[in-house]
């Protein structure tokens, strides 16, 4: 199975669920917007594609300077329509693998099947994802499980039917999956945004004392002029 | 199977035509005023080309051919339209007798307003296209590229409309219409090559 690297990040909604009034893509978690975060995962990946809807023209223009070559998708129903619709919209003209993000997937990349991304459940509303294994093999908002389904996920675009609500019930049909475990943090409540901006601080900060650490292992040249 | 259309000024040419006529001519302010308020949808279409034709009724047909001839075009569009020749259309307000001959070469089939003309010299407009209309005689599921506001009525109907901003921003009733938008032209024909 040959997957090729077309990554569909979904950025239509209103984050009614945050309460910001910007998309969610536009909020900014200390001091870049969440979009921004993402695109510094996807330097690599050549071909990005977003789908937008709520506050289309702003996030459009944010994304341009730095991705001009980013495919952008319309969801103009975007207030009636969930994330399945918008996945929808962008894997129908969709050839090969795609790799869905409602938010460090280089394993999905090379994992040569469809699969599915978990983290460890501490979101305000997760979805549980029950396993089998290494495999995901049901979801249940009511049954509680050590993780959550993050909203990252490796599938045929042929596999995304037309379904105008949310995406899980799209992914759900093709469980059992492969799970990838992952470092995530999901975001959908103001409880959710606050614990983003911790996590991503320790991000910073361990980031932070890693290029210490390598610097004073390979200390740089000394320029004596 | 898809039949793709393209508009011509700004889309498959790297610069929109009439101003580069009128600066050629000298007529630049005049013809850019207008474009750019046709473009943004503020001017309707057909009152538009009636004021650039009357401005440039001055200029031989045969001068403005020549600098149509010269305009830089998106060649990796063109490369996509060469290898899909069978399958792309051009749909044009622009008049026949200025872009034909440049249209003629990248494609076979191609709309535009039509002009009246004694010799070389421009008298008027015989029709003005309507690409509404114009669309309605292709068969078949059809993908618009364009970015004007004379595009709408194409990406009212298309299967797939791409609004295309390589050269400037895309009109924003295009924006409410189109289902991309698409900034880069290499992206432009990966995405035009997954739908062929």
């Amino acid at each position: 199975m040959h997957f090729s690297k077309t990554v569909i990040i979904n950025c239509a909604g209103t984050g009614s669920r945050l309460g910001l009034g910007v998309t969610k893509a536009l909020v900014k978690i200390k001091g870049r917007t969440l979009i921004d975060w993402q695109l510094d995962l996807l330097e690599d990946v050549p071909d990005v594609r977003i789908v937008v809807g709520f506050n289309a023209d702003q996030l459009i223009v944010h994304v341009r300077k730095r991705r001009p070559d980013v495919l952008f998708i319309f969801n103009h129903r975007y207030m009636d329509t969930g994330t399945g619709y918008s996945l929808w919209l962008a894997a129908r003209h969709c050839t090969g693998g795609i790799i869905s993000l409602d938010g460090d997937f280089r394993l999905f990349f090379a994992l040569q099947e469809p699969c599915i991304g978990i983290s460890s459940a501490s979101s305000e509303e997760p979805l549980y994802a029950k396993m089998n294994g290494d495999h995901v093999t049901a979801f249940s908002f009511k049954e509680k499980s050590n993780f959550e389904w993050n909203g990252i996920v490796k599938t045929h675009a042929s596999s995304v039917h037309e379904e105008r609500g949310f995406l899980y019930p799209i992914i759900e049909k093709q469980l059992p999956l492969r799970a990838v475990n992952m470092n995530t943090c999901e975001i959908d409540t103001p409880k959710d945004f606050n614990r983003a901006v911790d996590w991503i601080g320790e991000y910073m900060d361990k980031r932070a004392h890693s290029r210490l650490g390598a610097q004073m292992k390979h200390p740089s040249p000394v320029n004596h002029g | 199977m898809r039949t793709f259309l393209f508009d011509l000024d700004g889309t498959i040419t790297k610069k929109e035509l009439l101003p580069e006529i009128g600066r050629a001519c000298g007529l630049y302010k005049e013809i850019a005023a207008l474009t750019r308020e046709t473009i943004a949808g503020s001017i309707p279409f057909h009152e538009s080309i009636r004021r650039r034709v009357d401005i440039l009724k001055q200029v031989p047909i045969s001068t403005v051919r020549k600098i149509v001839n010269s305009i830089p075009l998106n060649e990796p569009l063109l490369q996509f339209i060469r290898e899909h020749r069978n399958r792309c259309v051009i749909i044009t307000g622009n008049l026949d007798v200025w872009v034909k001959e440049l249209c003629s070469r990248i494609v076979d089939r191609v709309f535009y307003s039509e002009a009246e003309a004694d010799g070389d010299r421009l008298i008027g407009l015989r029709s003005i296209l309507n690409k509404a209309d114009a669309v309605k005689k292709i068969k078949g599921p059809i993908v618009v590229v364009g970015e004007g506001n004379n595009d709408v009525g194409m990406f009212e109907v298309a299967e797939v409309g791409i609004a295309c901003g390589s050269l400037h921003e895309p009109a924003s009733s295009v924006m409410e219409r189109a289902t991309h938008v698409i900034y880069n032209d290499a992206t432009l024909c990966t995405f035009l090559k997954q739908l062929s």
